[in-house]
């Protein structure tokens, strides 16, 4: 991971937002963590990376903020199930963004969905972590970016 | 007209199927993966389609391949958040006649599907 890669994904994540909500999210300062003191929120989504990259794409979210997506996508109720899907769908969409940068070989998975706080979260223990936090409407969550090239 | 959409997110299913409801399609149907889109393919014989390509149990890209093999004529839009443009390009190679990009929006899916017809 290089800066122009984490300004790749400063860029993904405002457009996403902006794009499907017309509201852009607020990037802070990105920074280096490892998978014990990561603050997860209760909806979480994983890509897992292959090809030319090795690693895992989270996006984790508040209630709230997944709640908000939902009803702006147009639906009346934001239910559980919902809001796990759209946090689903957000991961998928900017780590299959990053391709346009990354290239064919940036292989993504499809997303695995955690409902809830986990105690522990499963990273690849020699990559680091670079995460990057989300403000948008008022609400909070954080994309954590772990990749190394294969 | 029937519409096809394939989607493993519930919640783009449904914003596709909201976003195209005014297109007079006179039956929508929807698929979570690509098995399952090949066959209600079968059964449903749409002329158009919304199609995914990362998806579990078979690709989109697979699936468009089948798809145009078996019927010529039908429409197939690719709606994938995959950016490079190596999978545009296979996506038309493999039948499809147009790629929106994810995120997507109630405006630029009507927008691609006019495009589509206009073609």
């Amino acid at each position: 991971m290089n800066e122009q890669d984490i300004q790749l994904f400063v860029g993904l994540v405002t457009n996403y937002f902006k794009t499907t909500t017309g509201i852009g999210g607020q990037i802070g300062t990105p920074y280096l963590s490892n998978a014990r003191d990561l603050e997860l929120l209760d909806y979480s989504a994983a890509i897992g990376i292959s090809g030319n990259q090795k690693g895992v794409i989270y996006f984790t979210a508040s209630r709230a903020l997944a709640r908000k997506l939902v009803r702006l996508s147009g639906e009346s109720q934001a239910h559980d199930e919902l809001c796990a899907d759209m946090v689903g769908e957000v991961a998928n969409t900017i780590s299959g963004n990053a391709r346009e940068r990354m290239g064919a070989g940036f292989m993504i998975s499809v997303p695995l969905v955690i409902t809830g706080r986990p105690d522990n979260l499963r990273l690849p223990t020699r990559l680091p972590v670079v995460v990057l936090p989300v403000k948008w409407s008022e609400e909070r969550a954080f994309v954590v970016i772990c990749l190394a090239l294969n | 007209m029937k519409l096809l959409i394939v989607d493993d997110s519930n919640i783009i299913r449904r914003a596709l199927e909201r976003s195209l409801q005014d297109f007079g399609f006179t039956e929508i149907h929807t698929a979570q993966n690509g098995r399952q889109a090949m066959d209600l393919f079968e059964i449903h014989q749409p002329d158009v389609v919304t199609m995914d390509i990362t998806m579990p149990e078979m690709d989109g890209l697979t699936c468009v391949q089948l798809m145009t093999r078996q019927r010529t004529g039908v429409k197939i839009l690719v709606v994938s958040a995959l950016g490079d443009r190596h999978t545009a390009v296979e996506a038309v190679k493999q039948g499809a006649d147009g790629f929106l990009l994810k995120p997507i929006t109630a405006e630029s899916v009507r927008t691609s599907l006019i495009e589509l017809f206009e073609e």
